[in-house]
């Protein structure tokens, strides 16, 4: 159920045999694997936050509309909803698609990936 | 100029070579009071004669009728233009180049500023193969970028560079930048020279300054690191997309692992330099020359070789002599050791693409 899933948390759960991070941002919900494509480590134990940018060297930008999530092992981030890595956007991480039904409860398609919202 | 019959080695390229790495001495102190304001004279004349390092200098070098390696033009053309074919040689101001080794900002200032008018006066006539480098001393950045604009002016001096690090942090460090911003303006390449270990400014080595001149040699490497890294890490590229860095005498055998660690670092750190946009490795190819001397690739090092390629040495490496430095082999021994195919830009296309030759302009 969406109450299961705290606002900026994420939240481990086993759908058809895979790990995966579900994680509740503003009034939108994103699913990925569990596990780093880097080395496999576990991204739900990772580190949850707005996208970080720059415009300059010194200057630091939020960008709230893009969660991102960093791995606990060696720090690579990604784009929750593309699944890019940050320093390579060929470089990914499995996303589903995740959607909420009318009576509450969070629905998972692992047959498929999440499409961007621009594409959708 | 044609290339001499009499070079060794690069048989697949006979073209003329450009030299990166040259030095010129003044004949005896005496040659550079004219342009040193009379306050400093006595400052000058005490520090002259221990701020070279004469032992790693060619003997031969040094002409007969007296003054150090490195001060007479005429043997430079004899000993290294004519035999191995350079028609550009790029020279910086010899030992004075550590003058603003000095914790004095003005004196350092003053120094530099002689240095060059005089580099400009003795060795870069219209006709000649010489171009220079402009010295400054970093204590004050603001007046070493008005240094650079205004010796920047005459067409013959071809970058900046610096040896000393005056302010106790990385090059790249934002302290630095107004040097940068100049050096972009004005469209000169900076040259960080491995060494800097004179006067009080901190030591270019981690863990403190060697104790001998064995270490220093070794370790100076890692002042090369620093300017490589830093460079790209504090966003020095970013803020000025045309600036090359040269790096001087710090050899190149280490570039295929340092990179490899850069890269793999910055997968995990991206969030610390949101400013970096690239692969740190990328931003080398792009932005960053290294001399080949020292090289540092033995006979037999074939996989020296073999990593150097995939780090884009083809396009980043050119040569130097560092005449008149005694160094281990000969100058011209790497173009042996690499690739043919790679002899030209080594050689010369590199240096022709990155300096910023009179015709070039500003």
């Amino acid at each position: 159920m969406l109450d299961d899933f705290q606002p900026g948390a994420m939240a481990l759960r086993e759908v058809d045999g895979r790990a995966v991070a579900i994680v509740r941002w503003g009034d939108d919900l994103y699913a990925v694997s569990n596990s780093c494509p880097h080395m496999g480590g576990p991204l739900c134990q990772g580190h949850l936050g707005p996208r970080i940018g720059s415009a300059r060297a010194g200057s630091i930008e939020l960008d709230p509309t893009r969660p991102t999530l960093s791995c606990s092992w060696h720090g690579w981030e990604f784009d929750l909803a593309t699944g890019s890595a940050l320093w390579d956007d060929e470089y990914s991480v499995r996303t589903y698609p995740v959607e909420v039904a009318a009576d509450g409860r969070v629905l998972l398609d692992t047959r498929r990936r999440r499409r961007a919202k621009a594409e959708a | 100029m044609s290339a001499a019959a009499s070079r060794p080695a690069a048989a697949e390229y006979d073209g003329p070579i450009v030299d990166c790495d040259v030095h010129a001495e003044p004949s005896s102190p005496d040659e550079i009071l004219p342009y040193l304001p009379s306050e400093w004279s006595l400052d000058y004349l005490r520090q002259a004669g221990r701020t070279g390092p004469a032992k790693l200098m060619r003997p031969d070098a040094a002409p007969e009728s007296g003054g150090p390696a490195g001060s007479a033009p005429e043997l430079v053309h004899t000993q290294l233009l004519e035999p191995l074919g350079i028609d550009r040689a790029v020279l910086s101001p010899g030992t004075l180049v550590y003058a603003p080794s000095s914790p004095n900002p003005y004196y350092a200032a003053a120094m530099a500023r002689a240095a060059n008018d005089w580099l400009i006066d003795r060795w870069l006539g219209d006709e000649t193969p010489f171009y220079g480098s402009i010295l400054v001393a970093n204590h004050l950045p603001e007046v070493a970028a008005a240094e650079i604009r205004r010796a920047g002016q005459h067409p013959r001096m071809v970058c900046v560079v610096m040896a000393d690090n005056a302010l106790g942090h990385p090059w790249g460090h934002a302290l630095f930048h107004p040097i940068y911003e100049a050096a972009a303006e004005l469209g000169l390449p900076v040259a960080i020279q491995a060494g800097g270990f004179g006067g009080v400014n901190p030591s270019p080595t981690g863990g403190g300054p060697p104790s001998l001149d064995l270490e220093q040699g070794t370790l100076a490497v890692q002042g090369a690191m620093n300017a490589l890294v830093t460079f790209i890490t504090e966003g020095v590229f970013d803020h000025y997309p045309s600036l090359k860095l040269i790096l001087l005498e710090g050899g190149v055998a280490w570039l295929p692992g340092l990179l490899w660690r850069f890269d793999a670092s910055f997968k995990g750190a991206r969030r610390e330099v949101p400013w970096v946009k690239r692969l740190p490795s990328e931003y080398f190819r792009d932005h960053v020359r290294i001399t080949t001397q020292p090289p540092e690739i033995p006979p037999g090092y074939e996989h020296i070789v073999e990593l150097l390629a995939e780090v884009g040495a083809q396009e980043t490496l050119m040569f130097a002599s560092d005449y008149p430095h005694r160094s281990e082999g000969e100058p011209l021994d790497i173009a042996a050791r690499i690739p043919a195919a790679w002899l030209p830009n080594v050689l010369r296309g590199n240096a022709l693409a990155t300096f910023r030759w009179p015709e070039r302009g500003n």
